[in-house]
């Protein structure tokens, strides 16, 4: 009966988009009301402000998206983001110039991301429980390497080189926009091209979605697994990289508790936990839901304790609403 | 047809003069597509066995779960002693008195012997599992079946499959069960195991339980079988009768007996060369020396469940490990070590169960066709959009699969269409070898006569196919010659147009050998 008056809506709502788009209303929710709510919500400044407060955060999410889609976990994230800082700067300290650093830090990353992926693939540990290892051990490593105190970048690099660096970490470029935000955009761009034109993202949701199915169809999937990982590994040191660049030092403990800001973004943004479904957009607008909900309770003077809680509230209330939608998707068949 | 002599429905409990345990009466079940079950009945006596036979597909596992209440018949009594029931789940069925052994065991590996008997239903004692009580029923059990090897305190993982199935047994016998149902129960165990899986239910039997008796196994029946009924298509082939008053063969004829309809397109088929060739196929399942195709051929592989078809496929495409396997192509030596080799080689796979491992069923159709085709749809890694849409519409139309839209999701298309799929995605391939494994198990009769349609024309453009399917009919229907497999070996070979359902009956249950 109201098909008709519906039809465009339930175009959008099947479309490909359809699992951006309950992110995006809750984003669209959530600015509206802030911007009643505060004055200083709905400005560039602020908005630039959430944008950098996300980076990171998002920056990171992009990569473990690639090992949820897969159907694995990713615990370690943020144990691979301090291990990367540290020796980023124990590589400038070496007197290694700052561009061969920076890869190296990424490099850094990949490696951790290929230690989960031969774990999963190879040893045939449960994802969980590898990346919870490897979470311990990066961050062990981390500490080894510091010698459990924090490197300034200033110590550490040459004069040449801690000007670009500096420049990375807190310069603005086109005006306004803060370089970070600029690198979050690119390096989302990039992955969310190789997850949705190319085969490789093709064979990334083949073996989320049914391994053994794929595995017959002739995918590597052990191959395709540790591929993911080490994507979610260079992600988490890219990520290290912003943050030490952002504090200009690095911290043995920088980056604890990150991987959950990144699954939390990821599920907010639609990706399945189960595997075979998700995409990166999703996942930065989830960065960003988190983020500008941040933002607007600090705005509201509310504090970080219920923050905490309200973030939870977010989390259950996207993923109820992203089943939910299948739900009704399911019984119209 | 209600037979004379009929328990009087409100008789009390007991009271039941002919030895009469149990009766399905007019029992008809009806899946969308298929009659499975067309009024059957079946009375099994005190301290009878029963035998159900059947060919794979017959009903004879549909009657089993009517009978343990997770169908519910659609028409249809069944009388427990005299007492009608309305059964509506497994536990209702094992409170009445009704169990069942399955192939597959209901089992938790890391419990005890004891635990698993009396699992959920373990005796309290302040809150707390009273394991001394349980421990002890389970011996008392035990002892009655002269099971002295096991003890309750064993854990089930430590176990052999016997051992299991005793504990099975076991498990029905602590619900005081009065109607046990076996379902191919020794087609996983040696010979002395056999022995003894007798004795107990020589047991069952001494103490004036019905036993119902599922197998594919002739030989054996003969030592234990009391009285006979016979399914085909959902159908009972006349009244149940006496094992002593038939012979095999009659048996094996009951069973098959239908002739060949017209379910299969007409072809003329023009066989080539020899393509395919594997020999000396070792693995823990299989034992295979040599199987070839022709091209163009189509070699149908027919086999009892458990005899290895699968797993030789398999083998073949390199998606289980082997211990030998050697593969030549066109002559040619080649490497299937897994999968994605065996692909390149120019081999594929339908696997029989299509949802676990033929789709991914949370992906788009467009996704699932294109799946083996990456490099066909892509330049430089990048998928072309509307090379990959172009190319799944050109599948989806020439196999006339049934879907709205190339961006329906997989799991919402009805079986005959999701097997279509799985066809499409290695049509698109491109491949010289397809192995279907059961390629029409439940899917629909019109679907059915579209895919064998789809492997005629195969095999006219030049395609060598190989065709596990446990529908016997079909394989005659479709196959030029059909490899007989038992027990994880070849133990024949036939020409499908001189053989009969009979025969092939004779080679796969293990009566007959090596006549090619």
């Amino acid at each position: 009966m109201n098909r008709s008056n519906n039809s465009t809506l339930s175009k959008i709502t099947k479309s490909k988009f359809a699992n951006l788009l309950g992110s995006m209303i809750g984003l669209i929710a959530l600015v509206i009301v802030f911007s009643i709510l505060s004055r200083a919500f709905l400005t560039v400044d602020n908005a630039i402000s959430i944008a950098l407060s996300v980076a990171i955060y998002a920056t990171m999410a992009c990569g473990i998206s690639f090992v949820l889609i897969v159907g694995g976990a990713e615990l370690s994230a943020g144990s691979i983001v301090g291990v990367s800082g540290v020796v980023f700067c124990v590589c400038l300290r070496a007197g290694i110039p700052g561009w061969i650093c920076i890869l190296i830090t990424i490099a850094c990353g990949i490696f951790c991301g290929l230690i989960n992926g031969i774990l999963v693939t190879k040893l045939h540990l449960i994802p969980f429980i590898a990346t919870l290892s490897t979470q311990y051990i990066f961050r062990g490593a981390t500490q080894i390497i510091s010698g459990g105190s924090s490197i300034s970048v200033r110590e550490v690099a040459s004069e040449g080189d801690l000007e670009v660096l500096r420049f990375i970490g807190s310069g603005k470029i086109f005006g306004n926009i803060p370089m970070l935000v600029l690198i979050m955009i690119a390096s989302a761009v990039i992955l969310g091209v190789i997850l949705s034109k190319t085969t490789l993202g093709r064979k990334v949701f083949a073996t989320g979605s049914n391994s053994e199915a794929a595995r017959l169809s002739g995918i590597n999937t052990g191959r395709i697994t540790t591929v993911a990982y080490m994507f979610s590994g260079g992600m988490a040191g890219l990520a290290g990289l912003m943050l030490t660049l952002r504090l200009l030092s690095a911290q043995p403990t920088a980056g604890q508790s990150f991987e959950l800001e990144g699954i939390a973004a990821s599920a907010i943004g639609g990706v399945s936990m189960m595997g075979g479904q998700g995409t990166i957009s999703g996942a930065v607008m989830g960065a960003f839901v988190v983020g500008v909900m941040r933002n607007g309770l600090n705005l509201l003077g509310i504090n970080a304790f219920w923050q905490q809680v309200i973030t939870g509230l977010i989390i259950i209330g996207a993923v109820w609403a992203d089943i939910m939608r299948k739900r009704r998707e399911a019984s119209k068949k | 047809m209600p037979e004379e002599g009929q328990v009087v429905g409100n008789e009390r409990k007991g009271v039941h003069h002919m030895g009469e345990i149990l009766r399905m009466e007019g029992i008809s079940k009806s899946f969308p597509g298929v009659k499975a079950l067309d009024n059957v009945n079946i009375v099994v006596r005190e301290g009878e066995v029963h035998a159900l036979l059947g060919e794979n597909g017959a009903g004879k596992s549909t009657l089993m779960k009517v009978l343990n209440g997770v169908y519910t018949p659609d028409e249809g009594k069944i009388f427990l002693k005299g007492k009608e029931v309305s059964i509506h789940s497994i536990r209702e069925a094992q409170e009445l008195g009704i169990s069942i052994i399955f192939q597959e065991f209901n089992l938790c590996p890391d419990l005890s012997v004891a635990d698993n008997v009396y699992i959920g239903r373990q005796k309290n004692r302040f809150g707390f599992v009273d394991s001394k009580h349980v421990e002890k029923e389970t011996k008392e059990i035990l002892d009655r079946f002269k099971l002295d090897q096991i003890k309750p305190t064993d854990l089930v993982r430590s176990m052999s499959v016997a051992q299991m199935q005793m504990v099975e047994i076991c498990k029905a016998m602590s619900f005081d069960s009065e109607v046990v149902v076996f379902d191919e129960p020794t087609a996983a165990l040696a010979e002395a195991e056999i022995e003894q899986l007798f004795l107990v239910i020589k047991q069952l039997q001494k103490e004036g339980k019905g036993i119902i008796y599922i197998s594919h196994r002739m030989e054996e029946l003969s030592k234990i079988a009391d009285r006979v009924t016979v399914l085909r298509d959902g159908q009972q082939v006349g009244e149940s009768f006496d094992f002593a008053s038939v012979t095999l063969d009659e048996l094996i004829n009951r069973m098959v007996g239908r002739t060949m309809e017209d379910k299969y397109p007409k072809h003329e088929r023009t066989i080539g060369e020899v393509f395919f060739e594997a020999n000396n196929i070792q693995n823990k399942k299989v034992h295979v020396d040599h199987i070839d195709v022709r091209k163009g051929e189509i070699l149908g592989i027919a086999g009892l469940m458990g005899a290895g078809r699968t797993e030789m496929a398999r083998a073949i495409f390199g998606a289980d490990p082997v211990n030998s396997i050697e593969v030549k192509i066109g002559g040619k030596k080649v490497n299937t070590s897994n999968p994605g080799q065996a692909i390149r080689n120019g081999i594929a796979y339908l696997t029989e169960d299509r949802k676990n491992e033929g789709l991914a069923l949370r992906l788009d159709c467009e996704k699932n066709i294109n799946m083996a085709s990456m490099q066909k749809i892509s330049d430089f890694g990048f998928v072309v959009n509307k090379r990959a849409e172009e190319n799944a519409r050109h599948y989806v139309d020439a196999l006339a699969v049934k879907t709205p839209k190339l961006s329906q999701l997989a799991q919402f298309l009805s079986g005959g269409n999701q097997q279509k799929l799985v066809l499409a995605k290695w049509l698109s391939r491109q491949v010289d070898l397809l192995i279907f494994d059961e390629p029409t198990r439940g899917i629909d009769v019109g679907a059915k006569f579209e895919i064998y349609k789809l492997m005629n024309e195969l095999s006219d453009q030049g395609v060598s196919i190989i065709m596990i399917s446990s529908e016997l009919p079909e394989l005659l229907g479709m196959s030029d010659r059909i490899a007989l497999m038992h027990e994880g070996s070849i133990v024949g070979e036939v020409n499908a147009k001189e053989t009969s359902q009979e025969e092939i009956m004779e080679y796969i249950t293990g009566l007959k050998k090596n006549g090619a």
